[in-house]
């Protein structure tokens, strides 16, 4: 066993703050640490150390929050969130929790949400909470928002609820859905991107119905299918949002990517979220003595991006990703890719032109976050007019036969712009901590927050391990 | 009625024409009609371009 970092998490039974590390144990790697009170526990966090200390050593900037909300203590966190004091970065996008309802009950569910009514915000509250996520956030540029829930769409105002968040100035509302009422009403997708709606954010476990009968407790593929067809024919773009548990849906990666591909005309990516053990979920972990298990279903930001590639037959790598240039390195990948005619996909960014120019170093805080922000909002559209097509990619050193679509073998800014909105894409994800592999230095460098009820912005880990009530 | 007025490079004193050139950004080219000087070659970017699809193209290739 070796030693790898130190950091602080916490007990997963009284929450009390521990001294916590990361170490070396048959070539993987793993967190530990131990409450005196309630035993030792040991989680997974990579499957290969070379690919864990290659990975971290990615250079990563933060931009603190302009302004904080509660006082933090440094060996408390993750106890005083709000934003604290103590808080390195500031978010990229807030999620707004618009209902507790869902018209689901799936075994697993972060926000633990049931059938029933409960009490949820009113119009006006929702305002006033818009207006203070516009004066926390940077003037450059607000947050991105993340209509959450429950499920935001059993809300009949939910049009109504973006509009006003566009009008107020957040140029980027992605909708997180189920999906379910988009297939069923045909003309939901349209509504929604009539009131301002980005992206839709969709629950795509998988190709295959018992995954579905798994994770959400029915069979769902159809629905997603059409929620998809409906999103394409109203023109909003869609994301397709897998959650990975080991034994259920790791094996469906390959046949994910393979559905993205097909439908790149309205998915415009896939963010894979390794499943977190924090809400509800069918999974126990056992005591032996006074070491804990962890969770049986465990996968990693790592398994994910090998496991992309091994799946695809290496038409993905695991070279092409990176993780995001700020927060912690351990949240989270990202790749963007052309789909090329020949099917083949090339990466955006690749080792020769990424550390050189597409660094941002040489550019102030604000143009970081505005940046980061607008990544999502530049890289998840559609082109102006359907089924856009043009024979080449504006890639200068392939040559083009007699019947490319440009005179001058590379296309005009009108054509470049048209072909990447219908050929670009990401593949993304993100790894969410729930108590057993609670890194505080990760949650201090949080960019994806929740605002509370009570209206605190909470890291979304922190909210889901520890404040959700 | 729109008013036309000419271009003259300073450097040169002659007319700047409509050009096609080639702009090339992270391993991607694409081409667009400029004033260019036919003596020096110097090029004239309008704020429109600059602003508009140039900006565009910048930020859809750039990464986070």
């Amino acid at each position: 066993m070796k030693l790898l970092v130190k950091t602080r998490s916490i007990c997963p039974v009284c929450q009390k703050p521990v001294e916590a590390e990361y170490v070396e144990k048959d070539g993987k790697v793993f967190i530990r640490k131990t409450c005196r009170d309630h035993g030792s526990w040991e989680a997974y966090i990579a499957c290969c150390v070379k690919d864990y200390t290659d990975w971290t050593a990615h250079s990563v900037v933060n931009v603190r929050p302009e302004k904080t909300i509660t006082k933090g203590t440094d060996d408390r966190c993750p106890l005083d969130c709000g934003i604290c004091d103590k808080h390195l970065q500031t978010a990229c996008c807030v999620l707004m929790e618009v209902t507790k309802r869902c018209n689901q009950h799936c075994p697993y569910c972060f926000a633990k949400s049931e059938k029933d009514a409960a009490l949820e915000p009113g119009l006006d509250e929702i305002g006033r909470k818009y207006d203070l996520l516009l004066e926390l956030g940077e003037e450059e540029r607000p947050f991105n928002i993340h209509l959450s829930g429950g499920e935001p769409t059993v809300r009949e105002d939910l049009p109504e609820i973006i509009e006003m968040g566009q009008k107020k100035g957040f140029v980027y509302i992605q909708i997180n859905t189920n999906g379910r009422r988009l297939a069923l009403d045909n003309e939901y997708a349209g509504v929604l991107k009539e009131a301002g709606a980005s992206v839709i954010y969709l629950q795509f476990d998988g190709t295959d119905d018992r995954i579905y009968q798994t994770l959400r407790g029915e069979p769902l593929l159809n629905i997603k299918v059409k929620a998809i067809e409906n999103c394409k024919k109203a023109r909003i773009p869609v994301i397709l949002v897998p959650t990975i548990a080991k034994n259920v849906n790791l094996h469906n990666i390959g046949s994910m990517m393979e559905f993205l591909l097909d439908n790149l005309s309205v998915v415009k990516g896939i963010h894979f979220q390794p499943v977190s053990f924090f809400g509800r979920y069918p999974e126990k972990v056992y005591q032996n003595g006074k070491k804990w298990t962890d969770f049986e279903n465990r996968v990693t930001l790592f398994d994910v991006m090998r496991e992309v590639e091994k799946q695809t037959g290496s038409k993905f790598k695991y070279e092409d990703f990176r993780p995001s240039s700020i927060g912690h390195t351990l949240c989270s990948f990202h790749g963007s890719y052309i789909n090329q005619n020949d099917g083949t996909v090339k990466p955006l960014i690749n080792d020769k032109n990424y550390d050189s120019k597409a660094c941002c170093c040489n550019t102030t805080p604000p143009d970081i976050m505005k940046k980061t922000r607008d990544y999502v909002l530049n890289k998840w559209n559609l082109p102006e007019q359907e089924n856009y097509s043009a024979c080449c990619d504006g890639n200068t050193s392939e040559s083009h036969g007699s019947t490319c679509c440009c005179e001058s073998q590379t296309m005009d800014f009108d054509q470049f712009i048209n072909e990447m909105k219908s050929n670009m894409f990401t593949v993304t994800g993100m790894a969410f901590q729930d108590r057993s592999n609670l890194d505080a230095e990760r949650l201090k460098r949080c960019r994806v927050q929740v605002l509370s009820p009570d209206n605190r912005l909470i890291p979304f880990c922190a909210y889901n391990s520890l404040y959700r009530k | 009625m729109e008013k036309k007025q000419k271009l003259i490079c300073d450097r040169c004193k002659v007319e700047m024409v409509d050009k096609e050139v080639q702009f090339s950004y992270l391993g991607k080219s694409f081409r667009h009609k400029v004033k260019r000087c036919p003596e020096c070659g110097q090029v004239y970017i309008s704020e429109e371009l600059v602003k508009g699809r140039m900006s565009q193209v910048e930020k859809m290739l750039e990464d986070k």
